[in-house]
């Protein structure tokens, strides 16, 4: 694994233009941009090959202890899983409710992956990392015989047209307020969906209706599939939740509310204590005093929001990188064991591994000078040799 | 398509916190199913007491009959008496109902109605991770 420097490609900001991705110029901090053009990580091919198996095995990982869990139907506490959503957790598992995408986060040194964590609910940075990237090493100049662990956008038009029938109609919400990132990831996904020969529809998640009998988009139209990129438990709060019934096909499924939750990195370090490729993870109890560098994480939160460093069980204060976003204290932590990964020419790297339905279908990668990876770190595209 | 935010109030005896300017769901009551269906459609009217029916008689005067004779209209907001039904809007130009219209507890999965929104969302920045 190695951070390159490369060419920028003439015209690059508008050939991102041309595929929708309008926000790669997004400001960060320290007065770049979103999109690192020119910065690219090389890996070679026994590297991507053992990555990808990783990301499959940790999925299948996953899922044992989500069965496991629904199975017994005892749900820890530190996972705060309202009452009122059990029902609806065990009956979309029970029934197979199938899942599309979700996307792992490891540490990487370019021999040990570390799982730092699933975002299985609402991943973003899908765009950039199936059709940006995948452009730039088209164009690049160069790097011969490359190629990229990348096959996301022709996964997610397989996986729609398995998980849907033919003319199927799905509507696409996303919150109004959200960013133009999150927009456009729905719009890419929605076009992926279109060219898997679905209908498809846009609205906001404030204007899905309710005429007594199912959910409506703006037409009074029912709604009977759902992309939703907004959280799950964002939704069981709302006074609309209490009309979700079995019969509500929505995607990401509810049973996903377990994986996204970073309760299940303790849940995972129970059942295999040790494996080589979790990290170290007990929930939040301040009375325990942990030896060692740790991290305190909210079980639900994102961007690398709230997250504190703790050193022999004494607050340290924010990880550089990480933000305050009051929405995300409101629940509960995990404490994670600090994980050393190099720098690279003072970058921090976390892989992002694209898992499309059960297998495991390309990788991003976003750096920072910081801790942690969170909304100002930058994208930096990848390329393999052999 | 993105359009200003509706402020919910599904069911203001359950959610008080909420607000919403059509005022409270409520259906209307009837002495026979007759009238009902005269100012609505047969249905949308279902007799009282009937299953699924989530009224709330508390404090709400009927005249005549003895419960087993009267009917209930479609639910609709107090302020804004029409339902959706079949894909088209019931506005009654008459009104033969008695009394006040009953409030409503629950609103019902089985009797359609013009749509209410904004009971999902929140103000916030990007969430997506």
């Amino acid at each position: 694994m190695k951070r390159k420097i490369l060419a920028p490609r003439t015209d690059w900001q508008l050939e991102h233009q041309k595929i929708g991705f309008d926000y790669f110029n997004l400001p960060s901090l320290d007065g770049s941009i979103y999109w690192s053009e020119g910065i690219a990580y090389e890996f070679t091919l026994k590297q991507i090959e053992q990555l990808e198996d990783a990301a499959n095995e940790l999925h299948q990982m996953c899922l044992a202890v989500v069965g496991d869990l629904i199975q017994q139907g005892n749900y820890p506490d530190y996972f705060q899983i309202p009452v009122s959503t059990i029902a609806q957790i065990e009956q979309s598992w029970r029934q197979n409710a199938p899942m599309l995408y979700g996307r792992f986060d490891f540490a990487y040194d370019g021999r040990n992956i570390k799982m730092l964590e699933y975002n299985a609910d609402t991943p973003t940075g899908l765009l950039e990392a199936s059709v940006a990237q995948w452009l730039w090493i088209e164009q690049v100049s160069g790097i011969s015989n490359r190629d990229q662990f990348n096959s996301i956008h022709e996964d997610l038009i397989k996986r729609w047209r398995t998980i849907l029938p033919r003319g199927s109609h799905v509507h696409f919400a996303a919150c109004q307020e959200a960013g133009r990132e999150d927009w456009g990831n729905l719009e890419y996904l929605m076009d992926t969906a279109f060219q898997a020969h679905l209908q498809v529809s846009e609205l906001s998640m404030e204007n899905i209706g309710w005429n007594g009998q199912s959910f409506v988009d703006l037409n009074n139209r029912p709604i009977q599939n759902l992309f939703k990129l907004y959280p799950w438990e964002w939704i069981w709060e709302e006074s609309f939740s209490q009309y979700l019934s079995p019969q509500s096909n929505w995607i990401e499924p509810c049973w996903k509310m377990l994986l996204s939750n970073k309760a299940i990195l303790v849940e995972l370090w129970k059942r295999y204590p040790n494996h080589p490729l979790l990290v170290e993870t007990h929930h939040f109890d301040p009375q325990q005093k942990l030896s060692g560098k740790w991290v305190k994480k909210p079980i639900l939160a994102r961007e690398g929001a709230n997250i504190r460093v703790l050193q022999d069980g004494q607050d340290q204060g924010a990880a550089s990188g990480s933000f305050y976003f009051d929405d995300y204290d409101k629940y509960g932590y995990v404490v994670q064991k600090w994980v050393e990964t190099p720098l690279f020419s003072g970058q921090l790297p976390t892989l992002g591994l694209w898992m499309v339905g059960h297998q495991c279908a390309g990788m991003s990668i976003r750096e920072d000078c910081y801790d942690i990876i969170g909304n100002d770190a930058h994208f930096a595209a990848h390329y393999f040799v052999e | 398509m993105r359009s200003k935010k509706i402020n919910l109030v599904v069911v203001p005896l359950l959610l008080t916190a909420c607000s919403h300017n059509d005022g409270p769901l409520v259906q209307d009551v009837y002495n026979n199913q007759y009238d009902c269906a005269t100012d609505w459609n047969t249905e949308t009217c279902e007799e009282e007491n009937s299953s699924g029916s989530g009224s709330s008689t508390a404090g709400v005067r009927y005249y005549g009959g003895f419960g087993s004779g009267r009917y209930l209209g479609p639910q609709y907001y107090q302020h804004n008496r029409e339902v959706s039904f079949k894909g088209n809007t019931l506005r009654p130009h008459t009104n033969l109902s008695v009394g006040q219209p009953s409030i409503s507890t629950t609103a019902k999965r089985y009797s359609v109605s013009s749509p209410i929104r904004g009971g999902f969302g929140r103000g916030g920045s990007s969430f997506g991770g």
